[in-house]
């Protein structure tokens, strides 16, 4: 809660910094937030003990409102760090005609960061619809923050419209929800669902929250929105909802589905379906499309594919499971991006193509990006083997299927991941251009490819955190 | 000194790492201290081990645990006993030397530092299969010695007739390896372990059918790496390797692997008596079957090499009657004086400028002086004059076997001792007497070879003369108040009671191998220098004598039967099975994932109402599903 307290009055002194004249400071400050918000959960995740998910306030102190565990420690640590990344990131790539918003961005991040955190934290059904709002509304005019290109205005009012009509379908949901059961707080739907029958208004308003979950995450057959707006918002914006937004939502997707509905109320036949066709819309989508940004607008529909293993698995350690999978996952994605800003600032467009050839004239930019397209289709040694091996194993209790299909759909995903690795040291280059990087960007993609292997060495550095 | 046990295997490896990552840079000096200086560190620690072994018995030393897999666990850890300071004594001592000498001879090539990084490596290999105290350990040693074997056989590999030897040498001992790591998996399974101590324990007294396939499959790696019948034919072709591997890995260290197998596992093969008389004949019959071969080889190399496996023969038929620690007395004093015959053949092969054709020597002894004296010491220790060592360790060897299985294979035994002498007595008559037969540039370019390589051929002269009294036999215990060494150190290998021949018989084969040898001396110096006989050519060579010459045809006959019907086996799978099954269902597969990507681009239309359709039917489907039950 104090977290939440502290990003929000930081996001409100960014946001306000341009009218003290003081742009400038945006990014410090920022970037100063969000270590002190990581020391924070660091510190929190210390003082806990047992139970993963049992908060060390008592829950009444915000009358069942919020309950800030170990569980939402862990999720906000690693939408914390791949905050601070992409910020980073941020610091040269935004174009000057739009530097004049920068602290509007940076604001509007917090802000949507804030949404995240209760996201991973809420204890009542109002504070989950609080939370998707506080998280999207930053997001619509995030994805559409280069006013005068129309690729960025059509994500934004793509995603607004169609964020709007689900966010009616979850509300419709969760009202369902309170009339089977009269009550919004999560405890006594636990209770619910464990203790009696399941009424069919309740299944109804099951698969509708389920429904508007689904939008957010990126799920098969709501998925449409995501290639287009992922490739319309600029490549930042792009970044912090493929890694930041979708850690938040299956979060608290986790948390409503697994932990309070339990497996046992039906929906993971449901989910399981789900997860078969996104992990196959996702790849085989992928390997047609010849724009980076586009290609892994598909491939985190398809690893959302892969993590609902964990959802609809029995195992108690598919939360950690999960965390593993997010942080491997948001390392290997923020440092392809970093790779793709660099070569579409020096070429003018994110095509494969424009990546020939990189092999040769800047060796460091590819090495690290070969590490994060090994890490997201999961060769080993790399953060991305480890917690697919991770999340496979604990999910083989529950839907085995499942993990047979992942498997085959990890092999596909190789053909699209290694597409920019063989144009970059197998094709020669089509143009001289020069490719050249900021420290800003070496620094994040030094974090990400250390992080990688270390973690894919070993993942103890993160799965400590959870024991 | 437990901790300082880590560092003899360790600073080869580190002697390797710097060499082969930093030696391109390096001069030619510094890359040989540093390959020669790691082996001497190993050597110094490896006296002090041994010493310690002396003063307190065996010990063991944990360096970390390796891999914990349901029940098998696996320790990097070192058994220093008897046995392994032994080897490691042979194995750094004798490659310190090799090392100097190698510094002299591969003075001129360009992959100096690669090959004594290879060097290096094989030592650090080496030193893990002797030292380690399980099978595992010792499996991943005897892979290591291999690998080395077979990178330093192509050493130069732009000969492509090398790289195929070495390809050979690998495959061999790749077919021996099989057997080595069934037995393994027989020990694993019949004794829940891999480590020497607690399988030994669970041995002891034991017996049955199980022991025997244990120790034949184990054996069956000992064939491999030791060059015994039917996996023999690697040995002569490594020789394509440089010189000082040959006296290394393919002489003094790596083929003795095998019989060090056989003695760790001396448990095991005690309680197996069917297992130990196959060895035995398997041992007697390659000792025979090389030396005939021997006799007909007018490669200087080649002549050493067919020596080499039927030395191992002899070492095998030892093991077979159950008299290990004669074994490794005879590993011992051959590592000594096969050492010192192969860089000897060395330094010959360095004067003549690259020349290995006997027919082409001749009358070297002026021009190389102490390479003769030391080939001739090596030469006469090998055929067996008393008292040099490998009179009295082969001696030791017929006693075995005279007392252990009977008269037949002692026989057959002494016959190979007799063609030993001739052969190695052809090889020096050719080399060093009578007149000079190559071209007139080698004549002139005659010279001895430089400190670096005579120094190490002196003392392992030395060592050839004198390794013999580390086992005195009774007779000279007698006469000179001295006893026999070796077999109170080796107390710890499983020996089949220990025979005390009677005096007469020492006597009489004392005697006898005097006359003998002195009788094969002068007829074989008559034939080769008063008569000036020379080896036919191949072609001409006529009846047994070509096929002698021929090796018995044994590798056309692996030809035929082993190589072209794996190679048409092979052609059968490429062309059917990996192209069109395998290829053809690879290649369905990905047009079925591109057709499935194109139609499912084609959902993606960039239309809002689509999508919004789209989502609606989706959920209406869920809806639909959940409730039609």
């Amino acid at each position: 809660m104090k977290l939440i307290i502290f990003i929000t009055i930081s996001a409100i002194i960014v946001l306000f910094s341009s009218i003290f004249n003081a742009r400038k400071a945006a990014l410090p400050l920022t970037l100063m937030a969000l270590l002190i918000g990581l020391g924070m959960v660091f510190q929190y995740n210390c003082q806990c003990d047992g139970s993963f998910y049992r908060s060390i306030v008592d829950e009444a102190t915000y009358r069942n409102m919020i309950s800030f565990t170990r569980f939402s420690a862990l999720f906000s640590g690693v939408m914390l760090v791949a905050s601070i990344l992409i910020i980073t990131l941020s610091a040269n790539s935004i174009k000057p005609i739009f530097d004049h918003y920068r602290s509007d961005i940076y604001g509007l991040m917090l802000f949507s960061l804030c949404g995240a955190f209760i996201l991973v934290s809420y204890q009542h059904l109002v504070m989950l619809f609080l939370g998707i709002e506080i998280l999207s509304i930053p997001l619509y005019i995030l994805a559409g923050s280069r006013k005068n290109e129309l690729a960025s205005n059509e994500a934004a009012f793509k995603y607004f419209l169609m964020g709007s009509f689900t966010t009616g379908v979850l509300l419709f949901g969760i009202a369902l929800i309170y009339g089977a059961t009269g009550s919004f707080d999560l405890n006594a739907l636990m209770t619910y669902c464990h203790v009696g029958q399941i009424s069919t208004m309740f299944k109804v308003g099951m698969i509708m929250v389920l429904a508007g979950m689904s939008f957010k995450i990126g799920l098969v057959p709501f998925h449409f929105w995501s290639p287009d707006v992922y490739s319309g918002s600029p490549s930042v914006v792009t970044a912090f909802m493929a890694t930041v937004v979708k850690t938040s939502v299956f979060g608290a997707t986790y948390i409503l589905f697994s932990k309070v509905f339990g497996v046992n109320s039906g929906w993971t036949d449901t989910l399981a379906v789900i997860a078969a066709a996104t992990m196959f819309v996702g790849n085989l989508t992928a390997t047609q499309q010849s724009g980076f940004k586009r290609m892994m607008a598909y491939s985190s529909i398809a690893h959302a594919g892969y993590l609902l293993i964990a959802m609809v698995s029995p195992d108690l350690a598919s939360g950690k499971a999960v965390i593993l999978y997010m942080a491997a996952y948001s390392l290997a994605t923020i440092g392809a991006f970093a790779v793709m800003m660099a070569v579409r600032r020096c070429t003018g467009s994110d095509d494969i193509n424009n990546f020939n050839g990189l092999g040769k004239s800047n060796p460091v930019l590819a090495t690290a990006l070969t590490i994060a397209m090994m890490s997201l289709a999961g060769i080993p040694l790399t953060a991305g083997f480890i917690s697919k091996y991770y999340l496979f194993t604990i999910g083989w209790s529950g839907y085995s299927t499942l993990i047979i299909l992942a498997i085959i759909n990890s092999a596909i995903s190789v053909y699209y991941y290694f597409k920019p690795v063989i144009a970059m040291w197998f094709k020669p280059s089509t143009s001289d251009i020069e490719i050249k990087t900021d420290t800003s960007l070496n620094i994040v993609l030094w974090v990400c490819v250390i992080g990688i292997i270390a973690v894919g060495v070993y993942p103890d550095l993160i799965l400590a955190f959870a024991d | 000194m437990e901790s300082l046990i880590l560092f003899i295997p360790l600073l080869p490896l580190i002697g390797f790492a710097i060499n082969g990552i930093l030696g391109k840079n390096l001069s030619k000096t510094i890359v040989g201290i540093i390959g020669s200086g790691s082996v001497l560190g190993a050597f110094i620690l490896s006296v002090f081990a041994f010493f310690q072994v002396l003063d307190a018995g065996s010990f063991q030393a944990v360096a970390f645990k390796w891999l914990e897999i349901g029940s098998l666990k696996v320790d990097v850890g070192f058994q220093i006993d008897q046995l392994s300071a032994m080897m490691m004594m042979i194995i750094t001592g004798i490659g310190f030397l090799i090392h100097i000498y190698s510094i002299g001879y591969m003075h001129e090539d360009a992959g100096f530092y690669k090959f004594f990084a290879y060097l290096n490596l094989f030592i650090f290999s080496m030193l893990l299969l002797v030292m380690g105290n399980n099978y595992i350990l010792l499996f991943f040693g005897w892979e290591g010695v291999g690998l080395c074997s077979y990178l330093l056989i192509g050493f130069w590999y732009q000969n492509a007739e090398f790289g195929k030897a070495a390809r050979k040498a690998f495959i061999m001992n790749r077919i021996g390896d099989l057997g080595l790591l069934l037995g393994i998996f027989f020990i694993f399974q019949t004794f829940g372990s891999v480590s020497f101590n607690e399988v030994f324990t669970a041995a002891s007294g034991t017996g049955g059918t199980v022991i025997t396939i244990i120790c034949v499959l184990l054996f069956i790696g000992a064939m491999g790496k030791s060059a015994q019948i039917p996996l023999y034919t690697w040995l002569p072709d490594a020789m394509a390797g440089p010189t000082p591997v040959s006296a290394l890995i393919h002489a003094a260290t790596m083929v003795t692997a095998g019989i060090y197998l056989v003695c760790r596992s001396s448990v095991l093969f005690a309680a197996s008596p069917e297992a130990s008389q196959f060895i035995m004949y398997i041992g007697l019959f390659t000792a025979l079957f090389a030396a005939t071969i021997g006799l007909k080889q007018n490669d200087i190399k080649k002549v050493l090499a067919y020596s080499t496996v039927s030395q191992l023969g002899f070492m095998f038929v030892s093991l077979g009657v159950g008299a290990y620690s004669t074994a490794m007395f005879h590993v011992t004093t051959h590592a000594f004086f096969k050492a010192l015959l192969f860089l000897g053949s060395g330094s010959v092969i360095h004067a003549m400028g690259g020349e290995q054709d006997i027919r082409k020597m001749g009358g070297l002894k002026k021009s190389l002086p102490i390479t003769h004296i030391t080939f001739l010491i090596g030469t006469l220790a090998i055929a067996g004059i008393p008292p040099l060592s490998g009179f009295i360790s082969k001696d030791e060897i017929l006693a075995k076997v005279y007392y252990g299985t009977g008269s037949l294979p002692f026989i057959l035994l002494c016959i190979t001792a007799v063609l030993t002498a001739t052969y190695m007595f052809r090889l020096y008559f050719l080399t060093f007497l009578g007149d000079f037969r190559g071209t007139h540039d080698q004549k002139h370019h005659l010279h001895e070879s430089p400190k670096t390589m005579t120094i190490p051929l002196i003392i392992l002269a030395i060592l050839s003369v004198i390794g013999g009294f580390l086992g005195t036999p009774e007779w000279m215990n007698h006469i000179l108040g001295t006893e026999h060494i070796l077999d109170k150190y080796l107390s710890l290998l499983h020996n089949k009671g220990i025979i005390h021949p009677s005096e007469i018989f020492e006597y009489v084969v004392l005697f006898v191998s005097i006359i003998v040898v002195a009788i094969i001396w002068f007829t074989v110096k008559s034939f080769y220098i008063s008569k000036k006989q020379l080896p036919e050519n191949d072609e001409d060579e006529k009846g047994f004598a070509k096929l002698l010459s021929k090796k018995y045809y044994i590798d056309e006959i692996y030809n035929t039967l082993f190589v072209k019907p794996i190679e048409a086996i092979s052609e059968f799978t490429h062309n059917f099975i990996d192209k069109m099954l395998v290829d053809g269902g690879v290649n369905l597969f990905g047009s079925g994932v591109k057709e499935g990507g194109k139609t499912l681009r084609w959902l993606q239309s960039g239309k809002l109402e689509y999508y919004i359709m789209g989502m609606v039917v989706g959920l209406l489907l869920i809806l639909v599903f959940n409730f039609i039950k």
